[in-house]
């Protein structure tokens, strides 16, 4: 009888280990944002009961045609106790590759991260955002972000044979002239 | 004849200084608090490209069905080093009160606005939120919002009722031994 009523303890001790070594995962589904105006907001929420679940939360979108990118993500609560823990902010080709990472500008009560690359130009197909974070206590929590394009002026070959023609024009033109 | 005149001017008055009130984008939003305690909220639509110093003023509605605090923020991001959209108010009104119940700030180190309210009373709300579009770029702005209950008063009440009466059966049984 001692034995048995051991080996439940036992039992119930290695089970209570593995339940808080594996934080239950709090992530969404995949969401996409539209950005056919150039800018959009995107959210999340996390219910209540969630206490240190970890999420990692993706938002595709797509680029039309080679743009820079600027985004944050923003998460407010009563303390630094409870809401959520914004750990990571970056940009993905939708292959999973890297572009960039986000920098981190606030993180206590309120986390903020924003991601701006002046220089990092993201060329036409799909990409998204990925947040990653934990829920701090059994409290509700949400995040909110923006996400805006901005086209830049890559000349297309096009363009350029285009000015090799005008010069070859100008230059025929010219040799004309010297001739007459 | 005279009186018409200055009726009149009065009304052309009025009439310019509702225009000049008047913002480009006045838009009205319902937030949906997800499990009755969370969401995150901005306009439908973002800003496109071309708003150069155009002004907006929204206001996103929500109720909350207990005493409860309230948490909030609202950030925007731009290409601009100054900003693409300058707030300039940020403010909780309870529904049918002509004065604001809370007023937010902004944080200059974070550049974020921020807005905290205590013990609201169950009731409709609203956030009232303007500014000025100070980018040609297009340009959105988001927000949070965390409400979290407050025991009203009759709960502490209740809990020191029944202290009181757990107390009183203790010393009777004791009384009794």
């Amino acid at each position: 009888m001692k034995k048995t009523s051991q080996a439940i303890i036992a039992t119930l001790l290695l089970a209570g280990a593995a339940f808080s070594a594996n934080a239950a995962d709090a992530s969404h589904t995949a969401k996409t944002i539209d950005l056919t105006s150039g800018a959009a907001k995107y959210t999340a929420s996390f219910s209540s009961g969630l206490a240190s679940a970890t999420f990692t939360d993706v938002f595709n979108f797509h680029v039309s045609t080679s743009s820079k990118l600027a985004a944050d993500v923003t998460s407010t609560a009563a303390s630094a106790a409870v809401g959520l823990d914004l750990s990571d902010f970056a940009v993905y080709r939708s292959n999973g590759t890297l572009v960039y990472s986000g920098t981190q500008k606030a993180t206590g009560r309120v986390d903020n991260w924003k991601l701006s690359s002046p220089s990092v130009v993201l060329t036409a197909g799909d990409y998204y955002l990925q947040v990653i974070g934990t829920v701090n206590s059994v409290n509700a929590g949400s995040l909110s972000g923006n996400i805006a394009l901005k086209a830049v002026a890559v000349p297309e070959a096009e363009t350029y044979a285009m000015l090799l023609a005008g010069l070859g024009l100008v230059g025929f033109v010219a040799r004309r002239r010297k001739h007459a | 004849m005279k009186k018409y005149t200055s009726i009149l001017i009065g009304l052309v008055l009025a009439a310019a200084s509702a225009f000049a009130s008047a913002a480009d984008y006045e838009r009205n939003h319902n937030i949906v608090l997800e499990f009755g305690a969370t969401a995150g909220f901005g306009p439908e639509q973002s800003f496109s490209e071309g708003n150069l110093n155009k002004t907006f003023s929204d206001l996103f509605n929500f109720s909350i069905s207990g005493q409860s605090n309230a948490d909030t923020n609202i950030s925007s991001i731009s290409f601009d080093d100054n900003g693409g959209i300058k707030f300039t108010l940020f403010d909780l009104y309870k529904v049918g009160s002509s004065v604001a119940t809370a007023s937010g700030s902004l944080d200059v180190d974070s550049g974020l606005w921020f807005l905290s309210a205590t013990n609201l009373s169950a009731g409709n709300y609203y956030f009232k939120v303007a500014g000025d579009i100070i980018t040609n770029d297009a340009v959105s702005y988001s927000g949070n919002l965390t409400v979290s209950a407050v025991p009203e008063a009759e709960t502490y009440a209740m809990l020191l009722a029944g202290l009181g009466l757990v107390g009183f059966v203790a010393r009777r049984r004791k009384a009794v031994a």
